[in-house]
């Protein structure tokens, strides 16, 4: 469920009740008096822990710009299987819990472990393979991946994964486990459908349409730069002399956004648009330009975003299987009137 | 291509209603696909969503019947042909980001009646309920895809943004 453009322009924090949804599996509702996290695999101490337990740990947040890598899949072309998502399966929310740093050490990660494999108390109908996702050790022991147990300083929501959830801040949001119940320490990475099949990219552009070996497929972990407009909309309506405020968000994985151009003619010419204040290490900016028509017609105006691993946002889109990864230019069209 | 066919749909929108008696094969086949393959896993909208060709729809139904789906052999080719007939690749993709009234039913008319038409030709009609149901029903007919459960939400979405 993705959230509607026009209310993620509301506010730099997305509201817990507006932060898109996205779930591979019937959502479990689990009580906090049985709920547990097993830390088990290559550890010197295999631990069981319940929440008060994870309390325990040093509290920390972090404020993240989650995306699903699927966002923007509904402009691939030709068209991709898979949930539509047009600009709205993005959202930033601030997370509070412990740093999964801190849970792994007390559970002594052996000098063999190179990827932490993670998984839900969601369960699979009949045949349908688990979700289960892992990253590699070096992530999971970097100290702002967190275990939250609030979002927005409340309880998640058990639609976003209560009582407690993975945060791998930057990273496509597939790898922030929800509703997570174990975490196995392995020296191999996760071996399943949504490791091997899915969220992964061609090793190289291909022509659209094209049907890739698997062998030629890689997984990706980062977000890219990437930018939308959140207002106005596609086809609204402006005054030829009336000011227009063109705004939305940028944001770039681990990066820093460093530069949001906008272009109100059809991207002949760009200028730069004021970032606000409010920012945070894996959070999006949002963007601001002013537009005063001077002519009646239809314009394209257009977003573009650069960041501090001086990546900037492609023309064209690199197609690709599943349509992942979509970061082209923002275009929205706006007719002027006289 | 878009315009154009907005317009053949308008004028369409004004055609006497269908005998009742006829036979509705891609009604039959909505609610066999609905029987077939929604329910606990997914919900319709997550069909109706997809723009695939034959191939991309055969590479679908393998995988759900990997993955569980019960669809009998005598049904399948059946299904992918009103798969790729109702949900194929050269219809407009879905523009959940464009203006249309807000409100209940909205993603339905986006979804069922916006992936073959703009509003336009809607906004054109100003019908009561008895003529807004005629439509969708009529629609249906001719092969729109409206989830059976939520057709009375998209009527009543019309009536209240399109009335007379």
């Amino acid at each position: 469920m993705e959230t509607p453009i026009q209310l993620l322009d509301r506010a730099w924090l997305t509201p817990n009740d507006l932060h898109y949804i996205r779930c591979h599996l019937p959502i479990p509702r689990l009580d906090l008096s049985t709920w547990n996290l097993t830390i088990e695999g290559e550890v010197s101490r295999p631990l069981k822990l319940e929440m008060k337990d994870i309390h325990g740990f040093r509290e920390t947040s972090q404020t993240v710009t989650l995306e699903c890598s699927g966002n923007g899949r509904v402009y691939s072309d030709p068209p991709v299987p898979g949930l539509q998502w047009e600009k709205g399966a993005v959202g930033t929310a601030r997370w509070t819990g412990v740093s999964l740093r801190d849970v792994l050490s007390r559970a002594g990660v052996k000098p063999t472990a190179r990827h932490i494999i993670m998984n839900g108390a969601d369960s699979p109908p009949g045949s349908v393979p688990d979700f289960v996702r892992s990253i590699p050790i070096e992530k999971a022991t970097h100290a702002d991946t967190i275990l939250a147990y609030q979002m927005n300083s409340a309880d998640i929501p058990v639609e976003h994964g209560f009582p407690l959830r993975l945060i791998v801040p930057g990273w496509e949001a597939a790898s922030s486990t929800k509703w997570i119940v174990s975490i196995r320490v392995s020296e191999t990475e996760a071996d399943g459908y949504f490791m091997r099949n899915a969220y992964r990219i061609p090793n190289r552009p291909v022509a659209p349409g094209t049907a890739v070996d698997a062998k030629d497929m890689i997984p990706y972990t980062a977000l890219d730069v990437k930018s939308i407009f959140t207002s106005p909309l596609e086809g609204a309506t402006a005054r030829i002399g009336s000011p227009i405020e063109l705004r939305g968000f940028a944001w770039a994985g681990e990066a820093d956004i460093t530069r949001v151009e906008v272009s109100t003619d059809f991207g002949r010419t760009w200028s730069a648009a004021a970032l606000d204040a409010d920012k945070a290490k894996y959070a999006w900016r949002r963007f601001r330009h002013v537009w005063k028509p001077a002519e009646p017609g239809s314009f394209v105006v257009m977003s573009r975003a650069t960041d501090s691993q001086s990546r900037t946002q492609p023309i064209a889109a690199k197609w690709n299987p599943a349509g992942y990864l979509y970061n082209v230019i923002d275009k929205v069209r706006i007719n002027v009137q006289a | 291509m878009y315009k154009l066919r907005a317009s053949v749909v308008g004028l369409l929108l004004w055609m006497p209603p269908l005998a009742t008696a006829q036979a509705q094969p891609a009604a039959q086949m909505a609610q066999k696909m609905e029987s077939t393959c929604t329910g606990y896993c997914h919900g319709p909208i997550l069909i109706a969503q997809q723009r695939l060709e034959r191939a991309g729809w055969t590479r679908e139904m393998d995988k759900m019947i990997l993955w569980g789906a019960q669809v009998a052999d005598a049904d399948k080719d059946a299904l992918i042909d009103y798969l790729t007939r109702t949900f194929h690749s050269s219809r407009p993709r879905p523009a959940t980001s464009k203006t249309v009234p807000e409100g209940k039913g909205m993603d339905i008319f986006q979804i069922s009646c916006m992936s073959c038409h703009d509003d336009k030709p809607v906004a054109a009609l100003k019908l009561d309920r008895a003529g807004w149901t005629r439509q969708v029903d009529r629609m249906i007919h001719w092969g729109a895809y409206v989830p059976t459960a939520r057709k009375e939400e998209l009527i009543e979405y019309l009536l209240m943004n399109f009335a007379r």
